[in-house]
């Protein structure tokens, strides 16, 4: 019997005592096996979004109502006619609008709440707030969530198997912004331990992971790396006699050795680097109890050309849709998985003096306009409702950090995650309902 | 008048320190010669390494120790992204050390080598790795495992050297 066939018995046999007490998984309703939750970032406006107002509100024009939906996986509502500058380049720059990909939006096949409101005007701390889930958020960039994130709740009340480290991923666009330090807080009884496996493809598998990882030998823990890690080992034991103790992600050492071999396939894949491709591999790979994804294509560069915003959140539309598409073709998670969508913030009401090459004004985000505080949210997959829409422009419904109750909720751990005594302000969005 | 008086006491507390010292080190040499105790430098076993290296640390001094040269900074900033890119830390360095062993320049011994002087193997191993001398609890460990084991490689001994937490200690 190999060492890891010992290791999978024993865990049949006796499975690991989690530190909450518990030995198997939660015993609250789970309503999905899988959440895929999307931190959809970067700033998007309501206005040219989900209220479809397209030019007609950012950039007004004597000639009248250039309204229309440029997000048409996401939302129910027909594109734009007139001055078309949020596709690809055709003849003119942006003239090409992407051809819709899904046979029904989002909006129709889940919930849409249509009015939500953001943690914060800064995209680090909206992003804490949205995987720790509170609203009272004050952290700058280069330093770890101070309380637990979804991550270590879904590890840590999962039950040993769901809530393995390889179970749970969280995937960044890069590793700018201080992303990677969303994947653990720093509570203690919390923690690195229940961390999420991370990657940023555009690093990990771009030019500088293949000149760092790709190429070197990957050992089997039962054959070659049996040697290596008996020889770590024995040193740890010996150093930890002076102290010398680190704390770990917790990957066993086959989770360690599935992640490198996956690692390698990527860097011989040129289309590892695109974090929507590489968030399908993860799946495909690992099927994750949670992913986690934050990207926002380029849409913050709205700070100085809002027609390129416009081009990133059409392009973000589509992203979203072969994401969704990509996640009904994975064995194990079609049919199982709900997905949550989020932008992070939205972004100023008036423009700046900036103009981009269409003379369009750029959108900044601060702090004191309310715009900034405003977005959507959609839900779809099992266990979520058909085709609803909540809240309205003038009646907003819900909170971004209500994301992390949601996700307990569709889990099945919304009572042990209300237990850990972090969480007092947010509420799961399908109670909401 | 007074600053010379000054100088005169701190020029004589030196003297006299210096001639405690020396009598004490004479001291300690015949100690040793009394109880026919060989000398030698007892380093404590972490060599008082208590702060983590940062990965740029951990990165510049695994290169060195593995191509007796120093990284370039166009790799060492690469690299620096790299490990920032992937969430356990642990893979990242089995990763790195794993593409290191397959770079060309790696300047390690053969495992004929190793394996004729396992003592001289091991001493230079400890110093090249952690900074200090092997303790002998160490020695007859790693000896006895090596012996035992052909399986066992410099390849594998030096990457369990540079995953082991006392190289992550500085």
């Amino acid at each position: 019997m190999t060492r890891a066939g010992i290791v999978a018995g024993g865990t049949i046999l006796a499975p690991y005592i989690l530190p909450s007490g518990r030995l198997f998984a939660a015993s609250g309703e789970q309503k999905a096996k899988h959440v895929l939750f999307v931190m959809f970032g970067g700033g998007i406006r309501q206005q040219e979004s989900v209220l479809q107002r397209y030019l007609m509100d950012a950039q007004p024009t004597a000639d009248g109502a250039n309204e229309g939906n440029i997000m048409y996986n996401l939302f129910e509502g027909a594109p734009p006619t007139r001055k078309i500058v949020y596709g690809n380049d055709g003849n003119l720059p942006g003239d090409t609008p992407i051809a819709k990909i899904l046979s029904q939006t989002i909006e129709r096949q889940g919930t849409t709440f249509k009015e939500v409101r953001t943690v914060s005007a800064g995209h680090y701390s909206a992003y804490t707030g949205m995987v720790q889930g509170k609203t009272t958020t004050t952290i700058g960039l280069r330093e770890k969530p101070v309380f637990p994130t979804v991550f270590e709740y879904v590890r840590r009340h999962m039950g040993a198997a769901e809530g393995a480290a390889s179970k749970v991923w969280f995937i960044g666009e890069n590793i700018g912004n201080s992303t990677p330090l969303l994947n653990y807080g720093i509570q203690p009884n919390y923690g690195m331990k229940y961390g999420a496996n991370f990657f940023a493809p555009p690093v990990t598998f771009g030019y500088q992971g293949i000149d760092s990882f790709a190429g070197g030998p990957i050992y089997h823990p039962d054959e070659e790396m049996k040697y290596i890690y008996k020889m770590k080992y024995f040193m740890d034991n010996y150093y930890r006699n002076v102290g010398g103790v680190l704390d770990s992600l917790g990957n066993t050492e086959m989770e360690k050795f599935q992640i490198k071999t996956f690692m390698e396939k990527l860097h011989r894949n040129t289309a590892g680097s695109d974090v929507i491709d590489c968030a399908l591999e993860v799946m495909n790979e690992f099927t994750p109890t949670l992913t986690v994804m934050n990207f926002n294509g380029g849409v913050d560069i709205c700070h100085g050309d809002f027609t390129k915003y416009l081009q990133a959140i059409h392009l973000n539309d589509n992203k979203v849709a072969r994401l969704w598409q990509g996640v009904q073709k994975i064995p194990g998670m079609a049919g199982n998985t709900a997905m949550i969508l989020c932008p992070d913030m939205g972004r100023n009401t008036k423009g700046s003096a900036v103009l981009d090459s269409n003379n369009f004004k750029s959108f900044d985000h601060d702090g004191g306009d309310p715009n900034v505080n405003r977005i959507f949210t959609q839900m779809v997959g099992p266990g979520i409702p058909v085709n609803v829409q909540v809240g309205s422009e003038s009646n907003p419904v819900g909170n971004s950090a209500d994301c992390v109750m949601t996700i307990a909720d569709l889990l099945g751990i919304k009572q042990d995650v209300q237990n850990a005594g972090f969480i007092n302000d947010t509420m799961s969005f399908l109670d909401q309902i | 008048m007074l600053n010379l008086h000054r100088l005169t006491v701190k020029v004589a507390i030196l003297l006299l320190s210096g001639t405690v010292l020396l009598s004490g080190c004479k001291k300690k040499e015949e100690f040793n010669e009394i109880y026919e105790l060989d000398a030698f430098n007892a380093l404590p076993g972490s060599n008082g390494k208590i702060k983590v290296k940062t990965d740029e640390q951990w990165i510049s001094v695994l290169y060195a120790n593995l191509f007796q040269r120093a990284i370039s900074t166009k790799l060492l900033n690469e690299m620096i992204n790299s490990i920032y890119s992937v969430g356990d830390k642990e893979v990242a360095h089995e990763k790195i050390i794993a593409k290191f062993m397959v770079t060309p320049g790696l300047k390690i011994p053969s495992n004929a080598e190793m394996r004729q002087d396992i003592d001289g193997f091991l001493n230079d191993t400890y110093k090249r790795f952690f900074v200090r001398n092997i303790s002998a609890a160490e020695k007859a460990w790693f000896k006895d495992y090596i012996e035992k084991t052909p399986e066992v490689t410099v390849e594998f001994i030096f990457t369990a050297f540079a995953l082991s937490n006392e190289y992550q200690f500085y």
